[in-house]
């Protein structure tokens, strides 16, 4: 029988092939891959992986994201965001660390705290 | 108290049966875990066995069979809410049940995991009124662990046949996928001997819902290892999902079916059961790795 310590880092990892079109609020445990559509809303307490194929049109909440696809909606991040130089992101973004390729588009504000910990403790307080 | 069913199914030449029957007989009584013994036949189904060991107060049903007697068993024991810990002898040489519990197709060392008594409890999925250990296929299941003929093409041929159909399922009354895909699964429980990505843990609460997209056939050739294992989650753009509650919407009459025969067909809804069932098995890495 599968021992648990050969499965992906606690909760499995949910990936949304390319064909694949997702409506409705996608929540997992466990790392999101995105390569489809998703419209709706995502929300992980792990990682979100948008690939350059990926339409994402909903409100994102995860714990850190790299993206290299479309996201239409506000995305709030615990920790790190990286929009990646195919990314092309149309919303307002809360997150501690920020990074944006070159050639990548963005449209929208950002909220950056001071303290990495106001963040988590501002985001917490909407879950609230 | 052990309670020993032997189901020498149909293709079992009477004398073959007889032999391993003798054989296990004598293993059983060295390890002295011996029982009860009954033999199934025409009359005497899995199931009416099952249940006369229920009333019989039996602790452990033992199964001598294929991985066909063995979910008859499970699914007359949940039926009957019955307290019983099951035990798997598995006489097909490509059981996928005793790969998955980690049984060997060796009788002696199979009835050494039953002395060994460890006992663990597992989730089913349940389709309609029907459990299941294994996983349900949606629409035309492939032909896994058939020879693919030489070099893979008759394997091939096969994969070609199918016809893709647009999928509509809806996730935990939260989300709805749709996709047009070649053929899925909802997973419950697998070997994954060979496998890259693991799926099918029977103890995380979950099922595993496998898609796999329309291929060309250069694809399909490339890929025809995995395919004809029925491992997609190892191919590339697979989509993998968990959940509880899958219904399948559409398309309307698509077959759901469970080692080859259908149980239900869509509209209708894959969960995981409330109930578990108690199994002997073996934790040796060589059976899932």
């Amino acid at each position: 029988m599968a021992r648990k310590d050969e499965y992906q880092s606690g909760a499995p990892e949910t990936i949304v092939g390319a064909t694949v079109k997702i409506e409705g609020d996608l929540v997992s445990e466990g790392d999101i891959k995105v390569d489809g559509l998703v419209a709706g809303k995502i929300k992980t307490s792990k990682n979100l992986f948008g690939g350059p194929m990926a339409k994402i049109e909903a409100d994102v909440e995860a714990q850190n994201a790299i993206l290299s696809g479309i996201v239409k909606g506000d995305i709030k991040i615990k920790d790190s965001l990286v929009i990646n130089e195919t990314g092309k992101v149309e919303g307002n973004l809360a997150c501690a660390r920020l990074s944006i390729a070159e050639g990548a588009h963005f449209t929208g504000s950002c909220t950056m705290p001071e303290k990495e910990g106001d963040l988590k403790q501002q985001l917490s307080e909407n879950e609230e | 108290m052990y309670f020993y069913i032997f189901d020498p199914g149909t293709d079992k030449e009477a004398k073959y049966f007889e032999k391993i029957q003798g054989q296990l007989l004598n293993y059983l009584a060295e390890l002295k875990v011996e029982g009860e013994t009954y033999r199934v036949t025409s009359i005497r189904t899995v199931e009416l066995l099952v249940e006369q060991a229920i009333n019989g107060e039996a602790r452990t049903i033992v199964v001598v069979g294929s991985d066909s007697s063995l979910d008859r068993a499970i699914n007359v024991v949940l039926t009957k809410r019955a307290d019983i810990t099951l035990g798997f002898i598995p006489l097909q040489p490509q059981s996928s049940l005793g790969k998955i519990l980690g049984i060997s197709t060796d009788i002696q060392e199979a009835t050494q995991t039953l002395a060994g008594r460890l006992g663990k409890s597992l989730n089913l999925g349940k389709i309609n009124e029907h459990y299941f250990l294994t996983q349900v296929d949606l629409g035309e299941p492939l032909t896994v662990g058939t020879d693919p003929g030489f070099f893979g093409w008759g394997g091939v041929r096969s994969l070609m046949k199918l016809s893709p159909f647009p999928l509509k399922l809806s996730l935990e009354n939260s989300y709805t996928a749709t996709s047009e895909v070649l053929t899925a699964q909802i997973i419950n429980c697998r070997d994954n001997q060979g496998s890259r990505v693991k799926v099918g843990d029977p103890t995380d609460g979950l099922l595993d819902i496998l898609l796999l997209n329309p291929m060309s056939s250069a694809q399909l050739f490339r890929h025809r290892k995995e395919l004809l294992a029925g491992k997609f989650q190892d191919l590339p753009g697979s989509t993998i999902m968990h959940a509880k509650k899958i219904q399948i919407l559409g398309p309307k009459k698509l077959p759901l079916s469970i080692s080859g025969q259908v149980y239900a067909k869509a509209p209708a809804e894959v969960a995981v059961a409330r109930e578990k069932i108690k199994v002997t098995l073996t934790l040796r890495p060589s059976a899932s790795a």
